[in-house]
């Protein structure tokens, strides 16, 4: 009987510090266990004329990716003069994704990319079409990622028509685990949608580099009497079918948290 | 012989998980019946299996789990939860007669009926805690216990599933 309280705490205990282990790789699908069955089986289940194809494909849009994100960059004025330029703004790294899930309420991928890759805590995590996820923990060779299909995840947006700010989040609940569709929060009624307007990152939180799609507006439902509409959108990327994702990594980052953190304590 | 068991045990503690984690994680009939298949190593422990070993055995199978799933704490919740209410349910489909010392509550001791009652209530205290805690929202709770029951009727219908493919296989070499 103590025994079983013990244990029941112990688990009850994992559940609710969930977040605080995401440092211990080796607790999640990214340990090297996991990480390498869940490689061998996706590699079975993998149509293998296809595989080196693909990969040949999705190094070529790495690139592509970096010299686009880095190029808006410029546009944008963000980046300082070419004297002190500390190069470029992000770097983009291919990944195959070996894990998958899309019907829980918190879904995760597993990535065969690991710290050896450089990849690290929190950056982003988008695929062809817009927005993944971002990274939870690494091992050397695997990482295990929070997909915006997860209850923690919410994600700075922006309607890419006029740039208004707002918040793009995955209600499992509300829409029983519908991996098609998000919510767009925060949009006071005063601000005009139209179906199909599409949603896309506001660059803001350093996570996902700006203008990267997340979905297009599917119901509104503007009750003048709430503070702000209901939203719902398509989701831009079909979860369910990734197979190749690119994580992207703010070389700014860092830089960008030490300045608001200590405007924050002046 | 008893070493021998051990062995047999540890082994089927890792085909279980494997089979979980490999095929049967990516099983959703209609996306609301999922199956975990891994609680019949629970199950199948022999009847006299001591109940600190059966907690943590619950314990370890479910923390294995939690890791593929990255659901850290919830499958080792209610794995403990089945295991300490397991003893009492076995009570329940108790052969007249009782078991044999050391015999497991397995189809060929219970009967197919009394094994799939003994799977249904056991997969049932799981799923309910386990959809539960995962569900972060009490205000859905007419969802969640349309997972908990589609899982349940999937689940048990694999366990005994699978005993009965297991039979068939021992039959056909004797």
């Amino acid at each position: 009987m103590l025994l079983f309280i013990f244990l029941e705490l112990v688990a009850g205990y994992l559940v609710v510090k969930q977040n605080s282990y995401q440092r211990y790789s080796y607790l999640s699908s990214s340990n090297r266990i996991a990480g390498n069955i869940y490689e061998l089986t996706s590699a079975v289940v993998e149509p293998f004329i296809l595989g080196e194809k693909v990969e040949e494909l999705a190094l070529a849009n790495e690139q592509l990716k970096e010299k686009l994100f880095n190029y808006s960059q410029n546009q944008h004025g963000i980046s300082t003069d070419s004297v002190n330029s500390p190069g470029s703004r992000y770097k983009v790294t291919s990944a195959k994704v070996i894990n998958n899930s899309v019907l829980a309420s918190n879904n995760f991928l597993t990535l065969a990319v690991g710290a050896k890759d450089g990849i690290a805590s929190g950056m982003g995590v988008i695929s062809d079409n817009g927005i993944v996820g971002r990274v939870k923990s690494v091992s050397k060779n695997f990482s295990t990622v929070y997909s915006f299909l997860h209850s923690g995840i919410s994600v700075s947006s922006q309607l890419a028509k006029d740039s208004t700010l707002c918040t793009t989040k995955w209600n499992s609940e509300e829409t029983h685990n519908d991996y098609t569709v998000a919510n767009l929060l925060y949009l006071p009624p005063h601000v005009k949608l139209e179906i199909g307007d599409s949603v896309v990152t506001s660059g803001y939180n350093s996570v996902f580099p700006e203008g990267i799609p997340i979905g297009s507006v599917k119901t509104i439902d503007s009750d003048p009497s709430k503070r702000y509409q209901t939203i719902t959108i398509d989701l831009a990327t079909d979860f369910s079918k990734l197979k190749f994702v690119y994580v992207v990594k703010d070389n700014f980052k860092k830089e960008i948290r030490e300045l608001e953190t200590s405007n924050l304590t002046n | 012989m008893q070493k021998k068991n051990i062995v047999h045990y540890i082994i089927t503690f890792f085909l279980y998980l494997l089979a979980q984690v490999v095929f049967f994680k990516n099983i959703a009939l209609f996306e609301v019946a999922f199956c975990y298949i891994y609680l019949s190593f629970i199950l199948l422990l022999p009847v006299n299996t001591p109940k600190t070993s059966l907690l943590l055995i619950g314990f370890a199978l479910g923390f294995a789990v939690d890791i593929f799933y990255d659901t850290l704490g919830i499958h080792a919740a209610a794995c403990v939860l089945v295991a300490f209410f397991r003893q009492p349910i076995i009570k329940l489909v108790e052969p007249t007669g009782g078991f044999d010392p050391g015999s497991r509550p397995d189809v060929k001791e219970l009967g197919i009926s009394k094994f799939f009652t003994y799977c249904l209530i056991m997969v049932l205290i799981h799923h309910f805690l386990m959809f539960f805690i995962s569900s972060s929202n009490l205000s859905y709770w007419n969802w969640t216990l349309l997972y908990i029951f589609a899982s349940t009727i999937c689940t048990s219908v694999f366990i005994v599933l699978i005993q009965q493919l297991k039979g068939i296989y021992y039959r056909s070499r004797r």
